[in-house]
């Protein structure tokens, strides 16, 4: 392990170089969700306005294993040889991140026979980065694990979150009871995404399994239907009416929870339970992840201030979510605000009214929010390589790689150069040859196109007319030697296409963004019949009948599915990969339901017990006393618990 | 190399490549195709390891791989490919698979 002196600044690795085994804790899939998002007017014109929007698709967490490095205790930085892992500095002090370095007198060796799974970061103590990013972390280290084959390096914690480690069975964990100022060296060392915030602003499903699971820790009670979640000190400035504010809400029966009023256990149940929670933006809205889905999150915030955290979190748990943003004053980023009380009113006769429409359960309201089901996702890397395009453009190889899978195919960047209308009849003509000659050295050419230097080569194949760029410039290769690279390299992709429609393993995508009729696309399925045992993937625009995502079965090897848009010629990387997925992944349900067992959702399936939030507004009930006790009920498992089984399998252990 | 051969006295000696050496010749293809005379090859290694392999990249790898070991890769051979430990490994099956 390298050294340096106080005044050297570390170079930095990223942590993919420094890892020597990545594996997953879940992949990026589709994300049908059915919470819908309603932001008024002022929320949904301004700039940040993005941050609000339905994600659709999760987000990849990755977990590393590192051999031989060096834990700095004081900034929780990793360093590997000597050079600081650059995504272990989250919420670092600037000042201290850029100091830290590996220093020879602080380092102190620790066992090497077990694994120290690095678990918290330097905003552990904060209640929302706690429950959605350490306690994933710690979660799903341990998953699957013997206890004797890992410690875990917490600091010392408060009560509430060493009662969160007991609910999910991890107290008795060992620990590296860790010390200040000093530098850990440590043989085996893990680290997971959670920890560096790529999940805070994203859908983490597996993250939603681990407060399942804190969830069936704890009994259900009888709780509140409607709560309003105070913010005692908000760190972007006080709402200055809030007297006015939560008297208004009491006189309408809803449940105000103070800051530390409730147990853990009671907090969670309280979320569980609730079917409208409201509140300004902060940290105890985090556990609108306990809600059940077709719940009702409304959060406000002032203007000064933009964060999607929040309405991220209820999405994921298939809460609706209203943002509602009202007037500061001042300047900078600590400003007081004041809550429009009329807004108030109105948002609570919209509530009012939407349950009583709903009433008595949120199925009606979660039906209509539905966007396309699917009975099976798959992690969207994989989905891909199940498909090869056959050309018209690259349009459908940008998608692949936006998934992060890299196919071989030939038809996958190179495209037929020839007028849009007869591209389908000349891949045809190619196919029935056996595309014969594809990469003979006579019919292979490159020229430079573009104007500044470094100009980039492009090649042409004259027997297919056959056009891609080579992403090389001129100042990198001869055009001699690129010429003949190229032969080789398109016979070699002949070669592959040939043997892949023989095995008819692959779905064949083809798409044009011109119209084209359907007995000419069929000539095209006639030849894969020919050829193998293939499957068609026909792909045009959508239209009024057919909205974005739908996929029709024109025969039991012949699809059609409707995507948004397609890119333009003239800009093939203008692509809108959403409905293309929406696509891919309805397709291979229907086309591969060989493997459509391992899966069994019931999206359509609503919560098992109704919703009566609407009772207290309507009726202006008086509030329970804030310490009154709940009262135990009867277990019942809630039908969105049973979803649990396909959430389980979308998640990927190492 | 490691020579191996029946009994027989007839039988033509078959060499087959062992590990280091495949480790060795796939050194010097992949200094070709990334030009580059820096890269240290592992089990692990795979294309996040290295600046630029992307599918192009993994083309010229297979294509110089099959010349220069004399074998061909299917497509499912290709598909099942994670890092160059597996490489290693389809290598040597294939090699000893030869007459």
């Amino acid at each position: 392990m390298s050294s340096s002196s106080a005044t050297e600044t570390a170079s930095e690795v990223s942590i993919l170089k420094a890892a020597s085994e990545t594996g997953y804790f879940e992949k990026s899939t589709l994300f049908p969700g059915r919470g819908t998002i309603e932001l008024s007017d002022t929320m949904s014109r301004h700039p940040a306005a993005d941050m609000f929007r339905p994600i659709r698709i999760t987000t990849c967490v990755r977990n590393f294993q590192l051999r031989d490095v060096v834990l700095d205790t004081d900034t929780l930085l990793l360093f590997k040889d000597g050079a600081k892992i650059t995504e272990t500095s989250y919420f670092a002090p600037e000042y201290a991140e850029k100091a830290a370095h590996v220093r020879t007198d602080r380092l102190v060796p620790l066992d090497g026979d077990c694994s120290y799974a690095l678990v918290h970061n330097k905003v552990h103590g904060v209640y929302q980065h706690w429950l959605t990013q350490c306690l994933p972390a710690i979660d799903w280290s341990l998953r699957g694990r013997k206890a004797r084959d890992v410690r875990l390096i917490l600091p010392r914690l408060n009560a509430w979150q060493e009662e969160t480690l007991a609910l999910l069975g991890y107290d008795e964990i060992p620990r590296l009871p860790m010390q200040p100022n000093v530098q850990y060296r440590i043989s085996k060392a893990e680290f997971s995404e959670y920890l560096n915030g790529r999940t805070s602003f994203g859908l983490c499903l597996s993250g939603l399994d681990t407060y399942r699971k804190l969830l069936r820790s704890i009994p259900p009670r009888k709780g509140e239907s409607v709560v309003y979640v105070r913010n005692a000190s908000p760190y972007y400035g006080p709402i200055l009416n809030e007297d006015e504010l939560v008297s208004l809400l009491r006189r309408r029966g809803i449940y105000i929870l103070e800051v530390g009023a409730l147990s853990i256990p009671d907090r969670f149940n309280l979320f569980r339970q609730a079917d409208v929670v409201i509140g300004p933006h902060g940290d105890g809205l985090a556990d609108i992840v306990f809600c059940r889905p077709g719940a009702l999150l409304w959060e406000f915030m002032p203007n000064h201030m933009h964060n999607g955290s929040y309405n991220n979190l209820a999405h994921a748990a298939e809460v609706h979510y209203w943002g509602d943003q009202f007037e500061a004053v001042g300047e900078g980023a600590f400003r007081e605000w004041t809550v429009d009380l009329n807004v108030v009113a109105e948002r609570l006769q919209g509530i009012s009214r939407r349950f009583a429409d709903d009433h008595p359960r949120a199925a009606a309201a979660m039906a209509v929010a539905s966007g396309p089901a699917y009975t099976r996702l798959t992690p969207l890397d994989e989905l891909m390589l199940e498909f090869e395009s056959l050309g018209d453009n690259c349009e459908f190889g940008l998608i692949q790689r936006v998934c992060g899978a890299e196919p071989l195919g030939l038809f996958r960047f190179a495209g037929i150069h020839l007028p849009v209308d007869i591209r389908l009849e000349k891949l045809l003509a190619a196919l029935e040859a056996d595309l014969a000659g594809l990469g003979s050295m006579d019919t292979v050419s490159v020229k430079l196109e573009g104007v500044d230097y470094p100009r980039e080569f492009v090649a042409t194949e004259n027997t297919y007319n056959l056009m891609y760029h080579t992403f090389m410039a001129e100042d990198e290769i001869q055009a001699e030697v690129l010429r003949k690279r190229e032969a080789i390299r398109l016979g070699f992709l002949r070669r592959k296409l040939l043997e892949d429609l023989t095995n008819g393993e692959k779905i064949w995508v083809w798409k044009s963004n011109v119209d084209v009729a359907f007995d000419r696309v069929a000539r095209l399925v006639a030849e894969l019949r020919r050829r193998g045992p293939n499957i068609l993937l026909w792909v045009v625009t959508a239209d009024v009948g057919h909205p974005p995502g739908t996929v029709e079965r024109l025969a039991d090897d012949w699809f059609k599915g409707y995507v948004e848009r397609f890119a333009p010629y003239g800009a093939a990387t203008d692509i809108s990969p959403h409905s293309w997925l929406e696509v891919c992944q309805a397709t291979y349900n229907l086309c591969r339901p060989a493997a459509a067992d391992e899966v069994a959702v019931t999206l359509a399936e609503a919560p098992a017990e109704p919703l009566t939030a609407m009772d207290y507004l309507t009726r202006a009930t008086p509030a329970a006393a804030p310490d009154q006790q709940p009262t135990p009920q009867p277990s019942s498992p809630s039908a969105w618990l049973r979803r649990l089984g396909w959430l389980r399998k979308l998640m990927w252990w190492r | 190399m490691v020579a191996v051969g029946g009994d027989c006295a007839q039988e033509k000696e078959v060499v087959l490549p062992d590990e280091a050496s495949i480790y060795a010749s796939l050194a010097e293809t992949f200094s070709a195709v990334f030009e580059r005379d820096d890269i240290t090859l592992s089990a692990r290694t795979s294309a996040r390891d290295i600046d630029g392999w992307d599918s192009l990249k993994q083309i010229m790898i297979l294509v110089s791989v099959e010349e220069t070991f004399g074998i061909k890769f299917s497509t499912r051979e290709m598909d099942s490919l994670g890092c160059v430990g597996d490489l290693v490994s389809l290598i040597a099956a294939k090699a000893t698979g030869k007459p």
